[in-house]
């Protein structure tokens, strides 16, 4: 099982808009995909509709008062599950993810789901501190999602700093991509971070997608729904996170097993 | 070399990736046999004074540990010491300045222009990337400019020195050059 954990320097960038469409994708591609939210505010659940904010999740299973079973939630996409946060208490979203307790008992937990789903996909806090920095010493696989502007680019460096100093101290974990997310093509000076973000960082990271500013995004949140269900014929936007998820399964080693793997033809 | 809306230091960047990406299979190294220096500008060949580096006293670059910019550093350190270089650039494929010392600004034009040149021809005129290119700057100053292959793609140095490098001393300084660039 593969695990990638999605996170940002900042708040507010859209991982948990990438997290929950980019889940909705891998698992569309035929990967079982099991979508975790570790944000103790519980951004998923609040970005969906059908009461998911209310249900009991990570909360209850760190608690020990529910298994594993009971807190992932099915979906309409047969091969995506769906594990709210649930309801962490003050005083738990305070330490969230940091006391060697909880920390024992989510490693169990991405042992056990490795037995049903071929990737986990983790929503985070935003930053490198606190709950993220919890999630971020455990995982090994991060996607780093960078918003389009000057600031999230003049941020980079201390972030890498941070999780170089996190996965020094944990159990090690690598960059997989860079991703911009809020790029307004029609503005220079988002295009032009977008330009420059991609001539620094090292190739291999670089995606040739980017996730663009777009209404449609606040059209299906107010919905509660990932774009892919917003419309019978799914909005323009949604089919970036199809090609993130195609450009990120190398990265991840999630390739197919099946030896005919071979170019077919159109016509016979 | 200041980026327009970044502010920060590629070299820094690229040394905070350096610790948080997968640490891909090393360069591979110069291909053997390959006779360096073979595009050493022509004008040269009349009156050979002796040479500048004397290779018997040559002392290896030692292999370097820790970040790239401090394995540049170490090189810039080792040229200036065996080489008597009296100018070092390092830039990469776009040109970005990853380290130098003692470059006027011409200089620094100069050498990130033959890069530049370098980087887009190159690879039709000779794919493997191999060899040197000298340019006489005055009566004792030459600009020898060498490239070699790192993860981030491929890296060129210009050295300032008094006289047109041997090949061997060139060859030295490839290898140099290679090591600096090696992840450990
Ligand atoms: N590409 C986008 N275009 C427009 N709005 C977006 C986009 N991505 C996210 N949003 C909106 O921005 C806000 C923050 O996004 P969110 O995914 O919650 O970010 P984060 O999880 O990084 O805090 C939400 O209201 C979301 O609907
Ligand atoms: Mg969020």
């Amino acid at each position: 099982m593969t695990v990638l954990t999605i996170v940002s320097q900042k708040g507010g960038v859209g991982k948990t808009t990438v997290a929950l469409n980019l889940a909705f994708s891998i698992a569309g591609r035929g990967w079982k995909t099991l979508l975790i939210d570790t944000d103790p505010q519980g951004s998923i659940g609040l970005s969906l509709r059908g009461g998911v904010a209310g249900r009991p999740g990570l909360a209850d299973y760190l608690r020990g008062d529910m298994g594993f079973e009971d807190t992932v939630l099915s979906t309409r996409v047969p091969e995506l599950g769906l594990l709210p946060v649930g309801r962490p208490t003050f005083s738990e979203a305070c330490t969230w993810l940091q006391e060697p307790d909880a920390q024992d008992a989510f490693r169990h937990l991405l042992k056990r789901a490795s037995e049903d789903w071929d990737i986990v996909l983790i929503d985070t806090a935003a930053g490198p501190y606190g709950p993220a920095r919890g999630v971020l010493g455990m995982t090994p696989a991060a996607l780093v999602l960078m918003q389009a502007e000057p600031l999230g680019i003049r941020s980079l460096p201390s972030y890498l700093e941070a999780l170089a100093e996190i996965w020094r101290h944990g159990e090690g974990g690598r960059v997989v991509g860079v991703l911009l997310t809020m790029v307004q093509p029609r503005r220079a000076a988002s295009m032009a971070v977008v330009q420059e973000t991609l001539r620094l960082i090292p190739a291999e990271l670089g995606f040739d997608a980017v996730v663009v500013r777009d209404p449609i995004f606040l059209e299906a949140s107010a919905e509660g729904v990932p774009l892919g269900l917003l419309r019978r014929s799914p909005p323009p936007a949604a089919a970036v996170f199809e090609q993130i998820a195609a450009e990120l399964e190398p990265r991840l080693a999630l390739c197919t097993e099946e030896v005919e793997d071979e170019a077919r033809s159109l016509v016979d | 070399m200041k980026l327009a809306l970044s502010w920060i230091d590629p070299l820094e960047l690229r040394t905070r990736f350096e610790a948080v990406v997968e640490k891909p299979p090393a360069a591979p190294p110069w291909p053997e046999g390959r006779s360096a220096g073979q595009r050493v500008a022509p004008v040269a060949s009349q009156t050979q004074p002796p040479p500048a580096v004397e290779l018997a006293c040559l002392q290896p670059f030692p292999s370097q540990e820790g970040g790239l910019s401090r394995r540049l550093a170490s090189l810039i350190d080792w040229l200036r010491g065996q080489m008597k270089a009296q100018a070092v650039f390092i830039c990469d494929d776009d040109c970005l300045v990853l380290a130098q010392w003692g470059c006027a600004p011409e200089l620094a034009a100069a050498a990130t222009w033959l890069a530049a040149t370098w980087n887009s021809a190159g690879p039709r005129v000779c794919p493997s990337g191999d060899g040197t290119v000298a340019v006489q700057l005055d009566n004792n100053a030459w600009l020898m400019l060498l490239s070699g292959r790192s993860v981030w793609g491929r890296v060129y140095l210009g050295v300032c020195i008094d006289q047109l490098a041997e090949p061997l001393t060139i060859r030295a300084m490839q290898d140099a050059l290679s090591s600096a660039l090696k992840e450990k």
